[in-house]
C-alpha cells in the first residue's frame, strides 16, 4: 500500500515520461487488439462466406477452384453442368433447395450471376443471414431484371429502373455487349462483407435467352454460360443482332448451368449425397462441403494474417522496451532517492518491489488506455465498416483471446521490468545511505 | 544500555586488493555512545565518516568486531531485519538532499511511519494522527502548517533541512545521525537548526551522533571525539598493533 502509493507519487513526477509510456503502451496495445478483433472477425466472415449450403456442385475440378468461382468469383469454370444432371439432383426427395448459377458475363467489370430467385430465397451468408434488399425486391423469373449487390450500387452509382446492358465475357469492359437484351435493375442488396456485394445477379431464364442465337440458331442457346467462348463467337454474334431482337424476352430453358448449391432437408445426408454425385455416371460432377472447404482455403489465406499478429506483437513488445528503457534511464537520477528511502527503513525487496510496481502501473494504465482506445474506434467506425466494406465488427472486443493477450502483455512487461528492478536494487545496496551527487 | 557500542570494529571494503591484503577503511578498538548522550564525531571527508555511519546503520556489514545499537547486537539480525531496525530506531540527517521533492513536507516526514509500525505508533503519541503528529513537530522546528502541503523539492534549503530533522525525530527513535547537516545552511540559520536539533533530542531524550568537521559546532557537545584517534586504519600499513583509542568513554 505504501509502496503503492510512493510508486505512482514517484511517476506523477516523472509525468511526462510516463505519460509518453503509458501512450506508447496504449497505441500499441490498441493495435493488438484491432488486429485480433478484425483478424477473429475476418476469419468467421470469411469461413461463412457462404452458409446454409450443404453441397455445391459443378463440373469434375478440384474442390478449392470449384469453391473460388462459384462463391468468390476468382478464376473461371472449365466445364459446364447439364441441366439435365441439374434437373435430377434439384428433384431428389432429400433435397430441399436448389441454386443453379450460371457464370460467364459481366457487367462494368462487376461478375454477373445468372440464377433463380431461389438465390434471394435461400442463399446464406454469416450466421444463418439472408440477402437483404435496401431497395426494390427480387426479380421474378421471367422477365430481363437484375438484382446488384451493395458494392456495384455504390460503385456505378444506380438506382432502380436503371438498365443493365451485360457483356459477354469477362473482360474489365467487354466489347461485346447485349445491347438488345438489357436487364432492368430491381433491387439492390445489402451489404455482405462477401462476393455478392460485387455481384449482379441476373435472371437465368434472361440470360439464357439473351445468349440465344449465338450460334446463329435460337434453338441451342445453352452452352453459352461458358466462359470458354472465342473471337469467332463474337465475331459472328454482331450478325446476329437483329435476329436475337426478336426473341431478346422470351424465357427459356438452359441446356447447362455452371454450378449449383444444395440445401438438404436432412443435414447428415450431405455426405451421402456427396458420394453419390461423385459417382454419377452419366457427368463427371463435383459436390463440395462448403464448410470443409473454406477451411481448406483460409489456411492459404491465413498465412497474410498471421504475419499481421507477429507484427502487432512486435509493436507491443517494443513499446515495452521502451517503457523499460525508460525506466532504466531515470535510475541514475534516483538513486538519492533510493538512498533516502534505504535511510528510512526500505528494505533491498522494497526497492526491487517499487520499480516493478511503477512498470505495473506504467503498463496497466497503457492497457487500460488502448483498452478504451480500441472501444472507442469501434463505437465510432463500425457502422461504417459494416456499411462500406461489409466487415462486419463487433463492438464487443473483450474475448478470452483478447483478455488472454492482455494478460501476456502484462506479464511481458512485469518481466521485463525485473531488469530495472535488479539494476535498483543492486544500487540501492551498493550505495547505502550515500550517494555523491 | 548503551545507545552505541562499538568493539574490535574493522571493515575493508570487498574488492578492493590491488597489492596484497585488502586494508581496512575502519579499525576501531573500542568506542561507546551513552543513551541521551550527544556527541560530536569530528573527522575530514575521507576518514571513513561516512562508512562508519553506514555501519551503524546496518546498511554495511563489518568485517570483524561487533556493532551494538540500543542494546541489539547487529551481526544477530538478517540484513532485512537490520533495515527494520533502522526503520525502528534510527533518525538520519544528512548534509544535501534529505526528502523526496515528489512527496509533500507531510509525507516526507511521515516516510519512517510508513517502513516501521513502531514509528508511527509512538508518533501517535505525539498527535490525534499521524498527520497532526507531523504537523506538530514540523511546527516545533518552526515550520508552519501551510507548509506541510507543499512539495519538498520547494522549500529553501534551511527548511528542507528543518523537515529532515523533523523525519528523523517523529516516532521518537533512540538514535539521531546527523551527517554534516548544516554544512549548506548558512551561519544565522545554522545557530538555529542546531538549537532546535538539541532541544528536540533532549526532549525525546534520544542519543546523538553528529558527524561534522566543522569546530564552530563543538561547543553544542557533551563530548567531542575525533575520528583520526578513534580509527586505527590509517596506520595499519605495516601491520603494526591498533594503538589504544586516545579518547575513552
Amino acid at each position: 500500500m505504501t509502496l503503492i502509493s510512493l510508486a505512482l507519487k514517484s511517476l506523477r513526477n516523472r509525468w511526462f515520461s510516463a505519460f509518453l509510456c503509458v501512450l506508447t503502451i496504449g497505441l500499441s496495445t490498441a493495435l493488438l487488439l484491432a488486429v485480433e478483433h478484425i483478424r477473429a472477425s475476418a476469419r468467421s466472415s470469411f469461413q461463412s462466406t457462404v452458409s446454409g449450403t450443404d453441397l455445391i456442385v459443378g463440373a469434375r475440378t478440384g474442390a478449392v477452384p470449384l469453391m473460388l468461382y462459384t462463391v468468390f468469383h476468382v478464376g473461371e469454370a472449365s466445364n459446364n453442368v447439364s441441366w439435365a444432371s441439374y434437373q435430377r439432383y434439384a428433384n431428389l426427395s432429400s433435397v430441399r433447395w436448389t441454386i443453379p448459377i450460371s457464370l460467364g458475363d459481366s457487367y462494368q467489370g462487376f461478375r454477373v450471376v445468372g440464377t433463380t430467385d431461389a438465390m434471394f430465397a435461400h442463399y446464406r451468408f454469416g450466421a444463418k443471414r439472408a440477402l437483404a434488399f435496401v431497395q426494390g425486391q427480387a426479380f421474378n423469373n421471367t422477365d430481363a431484371q437484375a438484382v446488384v449487390g451493395s458494392a456495384v450500387a455504390e460503385k456505378l452509382g444506380l438506382i432502380l429502373g436503371a438498365k443493365l446492358a451485360v457483356s459477354h465475357g469477362l473482360g474489365n469492359v467487354g466489347f461485346i455487349k447485349h445491347a438488345h437484351a438489357q436487364q432492368t435493375l430491381v433491387g439492390v442488396l445489402a451489404a455482405t462483407g462477401t462476393p455478392v456485394d460485387q455481384s449482379v445477379f441476373v435472371n437465368l431464364a434472361a440470360i439464357e435467352s439473351m445468349h440465344a442465337g449465338f450460334d446463329g440458331s435460337a434453338r441451342v442457346p445453352a452452352a453459352k454460360t461458358d466462359l470458354g467462348h472465342d473471337h469467332a463467337d463474337h465475331a459472328d454474334h454482331a450478325d446476329h443482332n437483329v435476329e436475337i431482337a426478336a426473341n431478346a424476352n422470351v424465357p427459356s430453358t438452359p441446356k447447362a448451368i455452371t454450378a449449383f448449391f444444395i440445401g438438404l432437408k436432412v443435414r447428415p445426408m450431405a455426405l451421402a449425397l456427396q458420394r453419390q454425385i461423385n459417382d454419377d455416371a452419366d457427368e463427371p460432377l463435383l459436390a463440395i462441403l462448403p464448410t470443409a472447404t473454406l477451411q481448406q482455403l483460409w489456411r492459404l489465406v491465413g498465412v497474410a494474417e498471421q504475419a499481421l499478429s507477429l507484427v502487432s506483437i512486435a509493436v507491443v513488445v517494443t513499446g515495452l522496451l521502451g517503457m523499460m528503457m525508460a525506466l532504466i534511464a531515470t535510475l541514475e537520477q534516483r538513486r538519492r532517492e533510493m538512498a533516502i528511502l534505504r535511510s528510512v527503513g526500505a528494505r533491498g525487496h522494497q526497492i526491487f518491489s517499487l520499480l516493478l510496481l511503477e512498470s505495473s502501473a506504467l503498463t496497466l494504465a497503457g492497457l487500460a488506455f488502448g483498452a478504451a482506445l480500441i472501444s472507442f474506434l469501434l463505437a465510432l467506425f463500425a457502422n461504417t465498416l459494416a456499411s462500406r466494406y461489409g466487415l462486419f465488427l463487433s463492438v464487443h472486443w473483450l474475448s478470452a483471446r483478447t483478455l488472454l493477450g492482455l494478460a501476456l502483455i502484462f506479464m511481458v512487461s512485469v518481466l521485463l521490468a525485473v531488469l530495472p528492478a535488479i539494476a535498483a536494487y543492486r544500487n540501492a545496496l551498493s550505495d547505502g545511505l550515500s550517494v555523491k551527487l | 544500555m548503551t545507545a552505541v557500542a562499538i568493539q574490535q570494529l574493522q571493515f575493508t571494503w570487498p574488492g578492493t586488493r590491488q597489492e596484497g591484503p585488502a586494508k581496512p577503511v575502519i579499525n576501531i578498538a573500542n568506542f561507546a555512545l551513552a543513551k541521551g548522550e550527544k556527541c560530536f564525531l569530528k573527522g575530514a571527508s575521507g576518514s571513513g565518516k561516512s562508512t562508519l555511519l553506514q555501519l551503524i546503520a546496518g546498511v554495511l556489514v563489518p568485517s570483524a568486531g561487533e556493532i551494538t545499537v540500543l542494546g541489539q547486537p547487529l551481526s544477530r539480525l538478517s540484513a532485512g531485519k537490520r533495515d527494520q531496525f533502522r526503520a525502528d530506531h534510527l533518525g538520519f540527517v544528512f548534509q544535501l538532499f534529505n526528502l523526496l521533492g515528489f512527496l509533500s513536507v507531510a509525507d516526507n516526514v511521515l516516510l519512517p511511519c510508513r517502513f516501521s509500525a513502531l514509528r508511527a505508533n509512538r508518533a501517535l503519541t505525539q498527535g490525534t494522527s499521524l498527520a497532526h503528529a507531523a504537523v506538530n513537530l514540523l511546527a516545533a522546528l518552526g515550520l508552519d502548517a501551510q507548509l506541510s502541503r507543499q512539495a519538498a523539492s520547494r522549500l529553501s534549503v534551511g527548511q528542507q533541512q528543518r523537515v529532515a530533522l523533523a523525519r528523523a525525530l517523529l516516532g521518537a527513535p533512540g538514535l539521531i545521525i546527523c551527517d554534516e547537516p548544516t554544512s549548506a545552511i548558512d551561519v544565522e540559520h545554522r545557530a538555529r537548526f542546531m538549537q532546535l536539533l538539541l532541544a528536540q533530542v533532549e526532549k525525546t531524550g534520544a542519543a546523538l551522533l553528529f558527524v561534522s568537521h566543522d569546530p564552530a559546532l563543538e561547543r553544542y557537545f557533551d563530548r567531542t571525539v575525533h575520528l583520526s584517534e578513534i580509527n586505527q586504519a590509517q596506520s595499519m600499513h605495516d601491520d603494526a598493533p591498533a594503538a589504544l583509542p586516545k579518547e575513552r568513554v
